[in-house]
């Protein structure tokens, strides 16, 4: 399994622990799943990303490329992985912004790359050194059309190296751009972790497992199959096109393309949809969480016990395709689903959507520029079971 | 080329519109530049700045540094925006107003060149400032298209491998009414084109070379003194190109000093080789005996009309 691992393993600084930060954990995850091809833009708060790559990329025959600005970036991302590369990119909310017409147009062309969004307060400039996750939505649904997307949320330096590799691989799978979410806090944050990495997220097929099989240089530089196999001259195109990869305006082929589109990634949400429960069928309150939030979320698991509050975490890793079924489980058996998020509540809307016909959802922003302390998630469950008991 | 000085006497005349107490590392030799590139513009100036070191300086609300309108727009569309309030004052008959973009490299040499390019062809009535620190130094040094070739940056650990966008050269290809380079060294020279530029119509642009300590390694008071070694060294030319064919040279360099005194002083070149600054040395020389032709060329009918 070591061998997986060469870049992370170089940052050990004693015989079981490593210090990292957040954004370079991400460029070794990346390096360790293959990456070796990077075009960024300088922006805060990811700029480390790149200048580990800067560094790391050449030195395994990798290419890094600064671009003049993001729309080159993800462009010529999408032109290495037209060739068989798997590519990354990084940026933050503006240069995500400006990325989003290049993304769609790598979900057209079935183009698997990585996008690493590591969000600052929006919109626009913004705050850019303050936590944010304030692009779900963007994430989501940013580039226009009818589309599928993969949307990962890291919540500390481990999930940033481990989510990479995870994010690497379901493009590779899916041939289509994953967005890997982080925030400020996660990005620039220095901790140490543990190099054991396997089962530590679950699906819910089963644990979702880093080994060998999973991260396999060779399933990296698969050759993109959609244009390569169909012809001898390949063509690859944004317009809505045909098995062929030639344009067509015949609706029965748009409609089935949309729909095939879709489905890839819609009816594989068991091999996609990462979550962790803790102290599962336990709890009157759910506090469904993600990113910076879930660590909060876990800190006031902790308070909550102390004190005798039922109450069960869902962190959830994969944010889109939506989680449907582990959340609407878990809706089924508690009275409350409370979603502390850095945002106006985008989530909580989505949470609502798959689980309201069986528990409350409370949505609770935060839209400041700091972190959501445990003691507010605390108050918030104390309120809500209190409400409850006088009912 | 003789040493001189085309204008060394010329008396700065400066507006109280930049006031101290900004948001610029002790020592910037950016904030010189915003200081006299203001003050020379005057109090009925729209100021359009992009996310640059010059947003920061110009000061979080409510403490602006700036005693004019500022719109901070984003980082690829600063001409686009200054073409928007240029167009929108001229129909509400605001003709005297001054509309100046100061940018950095990055939002003039990359990602802001299509939207200056356009301005650029249109002609659009702006000043437009480069405030050129050759790298993205307000997100922690990384490379710019301005970043010269083999300095070191945090994106370019093992030296730049390519040369510098003379972006003098591209703006004058456009044919604008004025382009110039400046320098904080020569703040007589930068605030006379200013003031120049500011009597004009249609779209001026002037490229400032403005030392950054942290990102090229230059010590607190080492902002001027690196300035100048620039000029005088023949590394970074002062000149102004009119309508794009008239040039001329405002300063010259001093003659035996090796372009070494200009990359010794900076942590940026310190792992150069011997070979490495005689390349640079070589590519000097090639650039200004370049800039010598066009400043004297005689024009020679391409076209005679005789035979056909």
């Amino acid at each position: 399994m070591e061998l997986w691992h060469t870049h992370l393993l170089r940052e050990k600084i004693d015989q079981d622990s490593l210090l990292v930060q957040g954004n370079r954990a991400c460029a070794l995850g990346a390096l360790d799943a293959g990456v070796r091809f990077f075009a960024g833009y300088p922006i805060t708060p990811s700029s480390e990303i790149m200048e580990t790559l800067a560094r790391e990329l050449p030195l395994v025959g990798g290419v890094f490329l600064q671009m003049e600005d993001e729309i080159a970036s993800i462009c010529a991302c999408i032109g290495a992985s037209l060739t068989g590369e798997v590519a990354l990119t990084a940026t933050s909310g503006p240069g995500f912004s400006l990325m989003q017409e290049a993304l769609g147009y790598a979900v057209i062309s079935e183009a698997p790359l990585v996008v690493v969004n590591v969000m600052r307060m929006g919109p626009s400039t913004g705050r850019p050194t303050t936590p944010s996750q304030g692009d779900v939505m963007q994430a989501r649904w940013g580039t226009h059309g009818d589309h599928p997307a993969i949307v990962l949320a890291a919540s500390n330096v481990a999930d940033m190296y481990r989510l990479t590799m995870a994010a690497v691989r379901f493009a590779q799978r899916f041939r289509t751009p994953v967005t890997l979410l982080a925030d400020e806090v996660v990005g620039h944050m220095r901790e140490s972790f543990s190099p054991e990495l396997a089962g530590r997220y679950r699906l819910t097929s089963g644990d979702f497992d880093f080994t060998e099989t999973y991260i396999h240089p060779e399933m990296v530089r698969e050759v993109h199959p959609h244009q390569l196999g169909a012809l001898r001259h390949p063509h690859v195109t944004g317009l809505i096109h045909d098995e062929t990869g030639f344009p067509t305006n015949d609706p029965k082929k748009s409609e089935q393309f949309l729909y095939e589109l879709h489905d890839k990634v819609v009816h594989h949400r068991d091999e996609l949809c990462l979550y962790d429960i803790k102290n599962e069928g336990r709890g009157r309150v759910c506090i469904l969480a993600y990113g910076s939030c879930a660590r909060s979320a876990r800190a006031a698991l902790r308070l909550a016990e102390q004190e005798g509050l039922p109450v069960e975490v869902l962190h959830l890793y994969t944010l889109f395709p939506l989680p449907v079924e582990i959340v609407q489980k878990v809706a089924r058996r508690v009275e409350f689903m409370l979603i502390p998020e850095l945002n106006l509540g985008q989530y909580a809307r989505e949470v609502r959507k798959m689980a309201e016909n069986w528990t409350t959802v409370v949505s609770m922003g935060k839209v400041d520029g700091t972190l959501i302390a445990p003691q507010e998630i605390l108050e918030r469950v104390e309120e809500l079971v209190g409400k409850y008991e006088s009912i | 080329m003789e040493p001189f000085h085309a204008e060394p006497n010329y008396i700065i005349e400066e507006a109280p519109v930049f006031s101290s107490g900004h948001n610029a590392c002790p020592g910037c030799g950016e904030a010189l530049a915003v200081r006299y590139v203001l003050n020379s513009m005057g109090p009925k100036t729209v100021a359009v700045i992009p996310p640059s070191c010059i947003a920061i300086i110009s000061g979080p609300q409510p403490y602006s540094s700036m005693r004019i309108p500022v719109y901070q727009t984003t980082l690829e569309a600063s001409a686009a925006s200054a073409a928007g309030i240029r167009r929108a004052l001229v129909r509400q008959g605001k003709d005297d107003v001054n509309v100046l973009v100061i940018a950095g490299d990055g939002g003039t040499y990359d990602i802001g060149f299509q939207a200056l390019s356009g301005a650029a062809e249109r002609n659009e009535d702006m000043v437009y400032v480069c405030l050129d620190n050759e790298g993205y130094m307000n997100t922690g040094a990384q490379k710019s298209s301005s970043t010269p070739y083999l300095a070191y940056t945090t994106s370019t650990p093992g030296g730049k491998p390519n040369d510098k966008k003379d972006i003098a050269e591209i703006m004058a290809a456009h044919r604008v009414p004025y382009v110039a380079t400046a320098t904080v060294g020569y703040p007589e020279d930068l605030a006379r084109k200013v003031a120049k530029a500011k009597e004009m119509r249609g779209l001026r642009f002037i490229v400032v070379l403005t030392p950054c300590l942290d990102g090229w390694g230059v010590p607190d008071d080492g902002a001027v003194r690196v300035s100048r070694l620039a000029v005088q060294t023949g590394f970074f030319p002062l000149y102004e190109v009119e309508e794009g064919e008239r040039y001329a040279i405002n300063v010259g360099p001093t003659p035996g000093w090796p372009v070494e005194r200009y990359l010794e002083t900076q942590r940026r070149y310190r792992h150069l080789t011997a070979d490495q600054v005689a390349a640079i040395q070589a590519h000097v020389d090639h650039k200004w005996s370049l800039l010598h032709a066009r400043a004297k060329v005689e024009c020679v009918p391409m076209f005679q009309g005789a035979e056909i």
